[in-house]
């Protein structure tokens, strides 16, 4: 096919589905995530871990599984309007930044370089400061 | 006597007007008539750039795959027409290389690391279909062509009927349609099939690699029905987290490299990171889906032996 019809055809094809797609989802927000379905999520992902606590971001966005293995921590984090989980060792977490009510995550991962993480009740974790000073060590 | 080649129509390219129809008659169906979330505005702008940038690609570097095609040519050991009854035999045939391809792509993590872009929504929708890799060429599969040219099949209408079972695969990524009628669910692929290939739950891992006839998937034992008590998760068994195009492109080159390129290895463990299956681990007895499928019998030992599961 000549460049000259493609071309149009792309141009003119993409900006409608996309517009549109965009209108029929406009106004439209995502309900914050919940322990329950965090560790639903988290399990189906990572079936042989025992989860012992679950921590939900301010925002709804992101959940922090506690597990039995103390090396390790659960992570599901929102993508859109899906979710994505992770399990968060050594290997793994390359860095963080302690935040005012939280922090961030620099993790080795090509598609998801870091996460945020804010939750007023953050210190009031021992195993979460446990896991971030394992990790800064 | 010489062959009077016709002039092939690039079937993919003339079908994208009916695949934009198509999309947008989907998102109306999906919301207005079912009130499901099917389209996202980012994963479907990611899934469509993916699908410009697969055209781009081609049009740059196809010519390296039908350079070998057409050099392959010359060896032919017979001159097979353009008659209807050969466009059709030559369809199937190609329809059974499709199968092969695939079926490698999803068990080689060198060809997985371009297919996976294909598979890399959480959404399953007539524009998941237009996600597409831009890097096929440079694993090397058109090679399995070879032995339709050497059988005396011209590289254009290899090329005409490989496009025309693309065409038909697009309407297949939807959750719009359930099931067809028996018959048709018996001898084509169908949503339903298709659904099964993209789902990530253990039951569903490794399935169903037809393009058109899911006969091939029948016949070499890894079709798996789609169960209504076991709705499809689409993805990938690690998702990715991101919507950037070049990151989806590139995302599992780069994994495997590292992996392949991690200090201590033996030389056949670097190996295995670039040819075994995708997950596969130099330091476990079983890894990949094999162990996905394993962990999920022992945690339902009622399903062992169950259609895509093992014994136990």
């Amino acid at each position: 096919m000549p460049l000259s019809i493609l071309v149009p055809m792309i141009l003119v094809g993409l900006p409608l589905v996309i517009g549109l797609v965009w209108w029929v989802n406009r106004g439209r927000s995502r309900a914050p995530l919940t322990a329950c379905q965090a560790k639903d999520h988290f399990l189906n992902d990572f079936p042989n871990a025992v989860v012992d606590e679950i921590l939900i971001s301010d925002d709804g966005k992101n959940a922090l599984l506690r597990l039995v293995d103390d090396n390790a921590i659960g992570m599901v984090h929102q993508m859109g309007q899906n979710h994505l989980t992770r399990l968060l060792d050594k290997s793994s977490v390359i860095g963080f930044e302690t935040r005012s009510a939280g922090f961030e995550f620099r993790l080795n991962d090509f598609t998801l370089k870091s996460v945020s993480f804010e939750n007023e009740s953050l210190n009031a974790r021992p195993w979460l400061s446990g896991f971030v000073n394992m990790e800064k060590n | 006597m010489d062959l009077i080649i016709p002039n092939f129509p690039a079937v993919t390219q003339l079908a994208i007007p009916a695949f934009v129809t198509l999309i947008l008659i989907e998102l109306f169906v999906l919301r207005k008539m079912r009130g499901v979330e099917g389209f996202e505005t980012r994963d479907t702008t990611t899934s469509l750039l993916m699908g410009v940038g697969n055209v781009v690609a081609g049009l740059i570097f196809g010519f390296v795959a039908y350079g070998v095609l057409s050099w392959s040519y010359e060896f032919r050991f017979f001159t097979i027409g353009f008659e209807w009854y050969w466009v059709l035999s030559c369809f199937i045939i190609d329809d059974l290389r499709y199968y092969w391809y695939h079926r490698i792509a999803h068990r080689c993590r060198w060809v997985w690391a371009e297919h996976v872009i294909h598979h890399s929504s959480q959404h399953y929708n007539l524009s998941t279909a237009l996600r597409q890799s831009w890097t096929g060429v440079f694993t090397g599969m058109f090679v399995l062509r070879i032995p339709l040219v050497l059988l005396g099949f011209h590289p254009a209408l290899i090329v005409f009927v490989g496009g025309i079972n693309l065409v038909y695969q697009f309407w297949i990524h939807t959750e719009a349609i359930d099931k067809m009628p028996k018959w048709f669910e018996a001898i084509m692929n169908t949503p339903s099939h298709h659904r099964v290939h993209h789902a990530t739950n253990p039951r569903y891992l490794d399935a169903n690699y037809a393009g058109t006839l899911i006969i091939w998937d029948r016949m070499f034992g890894t079709f798996v029905e789609e169960l209504p008590e076991d709705s499809p998760r689409y993805g990938l068994v690690k998702n990715i987290g991101t919507f950037n195009p070049f990151r989806v492109a590139f995302h599992e080159w780069v994994d495997m490299f590292r992996d392949a390129a991690r200090p201590g290895l033996k030389f056949g463990d670097r190996i295995g990171y670039l040819f075994n299956p995708p997950g596969w681990r130099h330091d476990v007895e079983i890894s990949g889906s094999e162990a996905i499928k394993a962990d999920f019998v022992r945690h339902n030992p009622k399903e062992a032996g169950r259609p895509g599961l093992p014994n136990r």
